[in-house]
């Protein structure tokens, strides 16, 4: 624990504080289903607060004592259950109705149904997992949100480029520590050799997508992660190793939900692209997230 | 699953499906998706782009959404909300 105050004092600027707010929901208007218009109408109507997230048009802050997932409108997949933070990569990647899209580490879902919806149910995307037990939830959520476009596949991402496929679009949401989460579990179970341990996997995980990537295809990298070694490192070794380019969405993030990018961290220079890469402080309504876009 | 197995029926079938489902109480329409068959004992829909995708390489689990499941008496059992 002390070990992560003493890096995310680093990582934060002077006087930034994380304060929990347990009466927050995130929500997505599933827009297979729903429309903002609709859903808005049904919350004002039960007398919800609710607030637009700035950079998903789907998104909404709600405060409510009511348990959302719960409601009719989740069971019918009107709408779902996603950190605003994790909207973020399916915006940035931006897929299109005509694509083939990957989404390599995919359960349980949340990205995977949001990219649907944004493609329009059309195209493909392949939403891949490790592990066959994580997919009953990508599954049911599919299922709930009345995805068709989504083919589910059980593997290890690391082999995925031996299948030969190559793909429009890219979504490499990493497995990490979690750190920014902030969840006290986390936080407290997350030592150096941790974060070693995943940053060796995500570089694989990252030499996978590059070799399953079309030339001129986009790949979104992220994680819930504050950790310069599965964030920053892993991009820069996406430009120097395997010659990929950031590239910086037109997404309109608000300064107070970000945290400078970092351009060195223990004596290793990240390089400019980093200014292309988005660090998302944890407050109240989002988690600590990192994504980044790149291209071939 | 194997990409010989992705089974696509054709235009009257899927006319044949929505008869099928309405006469087992459910009001839907299927047009616009493609639909696969003989999978897992289901009906499965999905975008059209996914017939021209290879899967032949991939563990699939699941393709596109399951609509109804069929009984040992060939009957339609479960319906997703479509």
């Amino acid at each position: 624990m002390k070990v992560l105050e003493d890096r995310h004092s680093r990582i934060f600027d002077e006087g930034f504080s994380y304060k929990f707010d347990p009466s927050i929901w995130t929500i997505r208007v599933n827009t297979i289903k729903s429309s903002m218009r609709e859903i808005e109408a049904i919350f004002k109507e039960r007398g919800y607060n609710f607030e637009r997230v700035p950079w998903c048009p789907e998104g909404l802050w709600v405060w409510t004592d009511h348990i959302l997932t719960k409601t009719k409108e989740y069971a019918e997949g009107m709408i779902t259950s996603q950190n605003s933070s994790s909207m973020v990569p399916p915006m940035a990647l931006a897929s299109g109705e005509d694509e083939v899209v990957l989404d390599m580490a995919a359960s349980p879902g949340s990205k995977t149904t949001q990219m649907a919806a944004m493609m329009g149910n059309e195209g493909v995307i392949i939403a891949n997992d490790v592990d066959k037990r994580r997919l009953v939830a990508l599954h049911s959520n599919v299922q709930r949100c009345g995805v068709v476009n989504v083919a589910t596949t059980v593997g290890q991402g690391e082999d995925i480029w031996r299948s030969g496929m190559k793909f429009d679009k890219i979504l490499l949401d990493a497995p990490c520590t979690g750190t920014g989460t902030m969840n006290p579990r986390v936080l407290k179970s997350t030592s150096e050799r941790l974060i070693d341990g995943f940053s060796r996997r995500q570089r694989s995980l990252m030499e996978s997508a590059q070799k399953s990537l079309k030339e001129g295809g986009v790949l979104v990298y992220s994680t819930c992660s504050l950790e310069p070694e599965e964030n920053e490192a892993i991009v820069n070794f996406a430009v120097e190793s395997l010659g990929m380019k950031t590239v910086k969405p037109d997404l309109k993030i608000p300064n107070e939900f970000l945290s400078a990018p970092i351009f060195e961290w223990d004596g290793e220079e990240y390089g400019g692209g980093m200014s292309d890469s988005f660090r998302i402080l944890p407050t109240g309504k989002t988690e600590g997230f990192f994504a980044c876009a790149l291209s071939l | 699953m194997r990409s010989k197995s992705l089974n696509v029926i054709d235009k009257r079938k899927v006319e044949d499906l929505e008869r099928r489902l309405k006469n087992n109480g459910y009001d839907v329409r299927l047009s616009g998706f493609f639909v696969l068959s003989d999978w897992k004992g289901g009906i499965w829909i999905s975008s059209r782009k996914m017939a021209e995708v290879d899967f032949s390489k991939l563990n699939v689990t699941t393709i596109g959404m399951q609509v109804a499941e069929i009984g040992r008496d060939g009957k339609l059992k479960a319906v997703a909300p479509i």
